[in-house]
């Protein structure tokens, strides 16, 4: 926005307007004059400018889930140095929610800034320096030196998703106040952005109300600051509750329906359900530990039942389906903050410890080589990995009495697994790039581009929601395991669901982060960049492991040969060299009755594929076998007709393409012809 | 924001319930006024709270190595200052107190402005107050409520306590289906005492209404009392003593809750909460000893005493060892143990000490609870303005008092 009171260009409508205009013009209008203006024989240059009218729209919420709002809360509280978080959720009503935390606070400035610059933040900025939000040498750190996560100035705006009033109460040390703010937002409308001015003046975006006040502290040293929503809308407590899927359970045990139906389930862990006023429970909670666990114990045993419960289930469980949204919010937010792992640092693996260790080679075509060294050399001294500690002094999460930890362990011993392993110990492959994006001009590149990596193989990847890789930028995540590798397009399907890696970014990376911070820009150079290291990283990761497999395969042969092995082994073994990864053996298909005791449950932990089958069942095969009635009689078209069926019924063949089921279908033929033929 | 409905002629529908947001209210800066709880008289109280904790800080047996958590349970008035006067006794035993509160304030009203307020700048000093304190939403009375209360749950993440501090403005044996107070009472010492592997300290105060008891519960504590007097003459002479009755007659006195006179109704509660809390405890496994501390009484408005501030301390005794002797000699020792209890509570119930009968004609203890009360309001933001004003209006309330206005 420009007055016109000083010559704009050299185009024609110059000599047209008025020497001195004090009402202020629209650059478009403007450029629109010059272009009006302009000769067969000129150019114009000029610079594409972007309008904030945007972020009115995004302080409504851009956000899809209740968790994305105490994400940005808790790097709000990084990013101002705090050590420590409190969140209080009220679960299980969640009428109203607090954050609490120890960091630097705001004074008058830092706080008036975020309330008028919404999507101005001021970190990152030289103003930033100015105020306080950030280091006073530089910009990015935090001015206890932290790598700030925050950028945009939206953040504190997520909270829009939860709820319409919320207030700050906030000091910074030294001063003699804490600062109270009563905010109110307004719901979005079209209307407000086609009310904005259209006369030229400077266009402002009023997404809400706001009511400060001072109150007198008790002493000038106190810092922190607490966010408290309340009313929380009553369409996100829904979801929190998971209100529609704890009533249709409900209304099914009321009218007492089958449930043997395929209908959805219980989640295994969960908060309990409540009336609606959230005084009564109407499903009593099913908490992974207990009341007097402590902070620490109750993560670990969330963990454990994550991480056995995803074992016992042959698919891959959605979090969702598994957790409810509560316990899924407990465990996207232990992904996402900065904290310490549950275990120690990937990267802290000593070399000679249980794991095999490599390093990945930064070329398209590279191979990975070995790291060798003594058990107190770890992978990251090994390939100079810069494992800084917390500049601000730890950072730690508490969360209705649960102390979040980074949900990865990763363990020293091969798993057991339903498809036994020819690969002996665990795979790590570290590394580290500095890319090269930096030599060119940022505007092309997006600037320099800097990370390290772990990747880390075994034969299944336990809590199964870790299967991916996770991207960290700043120390900080806004999205899930991706298990999709960057859109990796080569067929390693089986060997894909092995690996969980991270990427922790060091530089770069965050003009690539969507302003949700859930999604990335796929055409962002630095994305496609890291996606090429990561590409390359699984050719190298999957190589090494079919060279292990060629090694396995020979000997299994020679010790095959000994044994013998009936037709229909024999055949299903041809199967699987065709369809399934020669990494892996065969497994064994076990079948138990149905009891209280649910052994198929137990084996499935100890590695077998193994199902239970209703007594009843059980009883009529035993009887029809002893009675010599079979369905062989049929003959092997109709019986795999019906297995088929069967099959359909259950959603399996939705996944697959007509040729793999048709292939499906000739290779149980063959199985059940091998049987005829004996 | 404008109130009213924009559009009328639109006609309703239910789908919008729930769907838009609530109106924006008239909030501003914290309002706060003087209120009975800040009178000079009921610092006595605050300090008789404060020793007790004092002296359970440097008695406790703490794991070594352990955090010094001391966990306090209270229902907040919204400057809390029960908590505040806690400061100096956690400081000097090096405890940090972690208070977990129920709170009956609306969301966002100025009673839950100030609260979070006051949290907020409590959880700041970090030197003595725990960082994960927390008031909550919950009535006292919701720990009843029906047969899996959510309330219960919210406490037992927090509990057990080493004080449950139920500063009642209400009447423990009030009349009526919502009136739970007694009912949470017996489900907090259970969850106390079923967690619990210490001593603990329990203060209730409850008003008292000769006219509005209700008979269901009242007769718990005369229950306490009758079975007493059945088992000790001692016991039940003591008691006839202590109410300035006829020999024999306190069967009939007690038997009808609306007959008894205020101090007769005082008494009675006096004896019979803490002989009904002592049974409970004692039956508790491991069972607690009750032992009744400095006990005040006072008139809330007028001239009548109406309130009770009972003190108890709840000792641990330990995990009872397999029973050496016969189920009939062990019932024989803890009717016995009953019994003594019931005499101590007596004694105690005699000793009651009357908060503005201490005070009368004292103007330098007068003068001291008053410093003490401003300094803790002053925490609690109370301006200079409404504290310049706090010996005259208490000066005021005095005389309202002592006319019985």
């Amino acid at each position: 926005m420009v007055k016109r009171t000083q010559p704009h260009s050299q185009s024609a409508s110059q000599s047209e307007a008025p020497a001195v205009q004090e009402v202020e013009l629209d650059e478009a209008d403007i450029l629109a004059d010059r272009m009006r203006g302009l000769g067969a024989q000129e150019d114009i240059r000029e610079q594409l400018v972007v309008d904030n009218r945007v972020f009115a729209r995004i302080t409504d919420g851009i956000y899809r889930r209740p968790s994305s709002a105490l994400r940005e809360l808790i790097f709000n509280a990084y990013d101002a140095d705090a050590t420590e978080v409190i969140i209080n959720t009220d679960a299980p009503r969640f009428t109203r929610m607090e954050v609490v935390d120890n960091g630097n606070g705001m004074n008058e400035r830092s706080l008036s800034n975020l309330l008028k610059h919404i999507g101005g933040s001021s970190k990152r900025t030289n103003r930033g320096r100015e105020i306080g939000t950030a280091s006073g040498d530089d910009a990015d750190l935090s001015p206890g030196r932290r790598r700030l996560i925050g950028k945009i100035g939206i953040g504190l705006f997520a909270v829009a998703h939860l709820t319409t009033h919320f207030q700050i109460i906030t000091k910074a040390r030294g001063e003699k106040d804490w600062l109270v703010a009563d905010i109110w937002l307004k719901t979005f409308t079209e209307d407000l952005l086609r009310e904005a001015p259209t006369d030229g003046s400077k266009p402002k975006f009023i997404t809400g109300d706001v009511v400060l006040s001072r109150e007198t502290a008790n002493s000038q040293e106190d810092h922190g600051t607490t966010v408290t929503l309340f009313e929380i809308r009553s369409a996100t407590r829904d979801v929190l509750r998971r209100r529609e899927l704890w009533e249709s359970i409900l209304d099914r045990q009321a009218i007492d329906e089958d449930t043997s139906e395929k209908k959805r389930q219980a989640p295994d862990v969960h908060i309990g359900f409540t009336d609606n006023d959230g005084v009564i429970y109407r499903v009593m909670p099913n908490l992974p530990w207990a009341s007097e666990d402590s902070p620490e114990t109750r993560f670990r045993r969330f963990y454990a039942s994550v991480a056995t419960g995803s074992k016992a289930n042959t698919k891959n469980p959605d979090i969702d389906e598994f957790l409810d949204e509560y316990f899924a919010m407990i465990w996207r937010l232990s992904l996402a903050a900065p904290l310490p792992y549950l275990d120690r640092h990937p990267l802290k693996t000593p070399l000679n410890g249980g794991i095999e260790v490599y390093e990945i080679e930064n070329k398209s075509k590279g191979r990975a080589t070995p790291l060798e060294g003594s058990t107190d050399t770890t992978a990251a001294d090994k390939v100079g990995l810069s494992l800084e500690e917390d500049p601000a002094g730890g950072f730690g999460v508490l969360i209705d009495g649960v102390k979040l930890f980074r949900p990865v362990e990763l363990p020293q011993e091969i798993a057991k697994s339903q498809r036994p392993s020819r690969q002996s110990a665990p795979l790590l492959f570290v590394g580290k790039v500095e890319s090269s994006l930096g030599r060119y001009d940022a505007s092309r590149s997006g600037g320099p581009l800097e990370f390290e990596a772990y990747f880390y193989w075994n034969t299944v990847i336990v809590p199964k929601q870790n299967r991916g890789v996770l991207i960290r930028i700043n120390n900080a995540s806004g999205v899930l395991y991706d298990d999709r590798f960057l859109d990796y397009q080569v067929s390693e399907l089986n060997r894909l669901n092995q690996i969980t890696a991270e990427i922790f970014v060091k530089a770069g990376m965050d003009a690539a982060l969507n302003i949700d911070r859930e999604s990335f820009n796929v055409s962002h150079p630095h994305y496609q960049y890291l996606s090429n290291w990561v590409h390359s990283s699984l050719r190298q990761i999957t190589n090494l492991l079919k060279e292990a497999s060629k090694k396995g395969r020979s000997e299994a042969k020679t010790s095959r040969l000994t044994s013998t092995i009936s037709a229909i082994d024999e055949g299903l073994d041809s199967i699987w060299a065709k369809r399934a990864d020669p990494l892996e053996e065969r497994p064994e298909i076990v079948v138990g009755e149905k009891s209280a005791a649910q052994p198929a449950k137990q084996l499935r932990l100890e590695g077998a594929v193994a199902y239970d089958v209703s007594p009843a069942v059980l009883k009529s095969v035993n009887a029809a076998k002893s009675a010599g009635i079979s369905i062989a009689e049929l003959g092997p078209l109709e019986i795999a007709k019906a297995v088929f069926g069967v099959m359909a019924a259950y959603g399996v063949l939705d996944k697959m393409d007509y040729s793999d089921q048709e292939s499906m279908f000739e290779d149980i033929l063959k199985i059940l012809m091998v049987e005829t033929k004996q | 924001m404008s109130g009213g409905i924009p559009n009328a002629a639109v006609p309703y529908d239910d789908f919008a319930d729930g769907v838009v947001p609530p109106e924006m209210e008239d909030t501003g800066k914290i309002v706060r006024k003087l209120e009975a709880w800040h009178k000079p008289r009921k610092q006595l109280v605050r300090r008789g709270w404060r020793d007790n904790v004092r002296r359970l800080m440097g008695e406790l047996k703490l794991p070594v190595g352990a955090e010094r958590v001391f966990r306090y349970f209270t229902l907040p008035a919204p400057e809390m200052l029960d908590v505040r006067t806690l400061e100096q006794a956690a400081r000097e035993k090096e405890f940090k107190v972690q208070f977990v509160g129920f709170t009956n304030a609306r969301s966002g009203s100025d009673d839950d402005r100030q609260l979070q307020l006051g949290q907020t700048m409590l959880r700041a000093q970090a030197d003595w107050v725990h960082s994960a304190s927390s008031i909550l939403h919950y009535r006292l009375e919701e720990l009843v409520e029906g047969d899996r209360p959510v309330a219960r749950t919210r406490l037992k993440d927090y509990g057990p306590f080493h004080v449950i501090n139920l500063d009642l403005c209400d009447y423990l044996l009030a009349p009526g289906p919502h009136a739970k107070l007694l009912d949470a009472l017996s489900r907090i010492l259970e969850m106390q005492t079923t967690r619990h592997s210490d001593d603990w300290l329990l203060f209730i105060a409850t008003r008292f209404d000769a006219d509005s008891t209700c008979p269901e519960k009242f007769e718990r504590i005369r229950e306490a009392i009758t079975s007493n007097c059945a088992v000790s003459n001692e016991f039940k002479t003591g008691l006839e003593a202590l109410l300035k009755i006829g020999v024999g007659t306190h069967d009939e006195i007690l038997s009808n809750p609306a007959q008894l006179s205020q101090d007769h109704l005082r008494d009675t509660i006096s004896v019979g909460l803490t002989k009904w809390l002592a049974s409970l405890l004692l039956k508790a496994n491991p069972p607690f000893e009750l032992e009744m501390m400095r006990t005040y009484v006072y008139a809330v408005d007028g001239s009548k005493h109406d309130m009770l501030s009972l003190v108890y301390r709840c000792r641990y005794k330990g995990t009872p060892a397999p029973a050496a002797t016969s189920a009939e000699e062990a019932a024989t020792a803890e009717a016995t143990r009953e019994v003594l209890l019931g005499l101590r509570a007596l004694d105690k119930t005699r000793k009651l000490v009357d908060l503005d009968a201490e005070l009368r004609g004292d103007d330098a203890i007068r003068q001291e609870l008053a410093d003490e009360t401003k300094a803790l309001l002053k925490q609690a933001n109370y301006s200079d303005d409404v504290l310049g004003d706090y010996e005259a209006w208490a000066e005021i309330e005095a005389v309202k008092a002592e006319g019985g206005g």
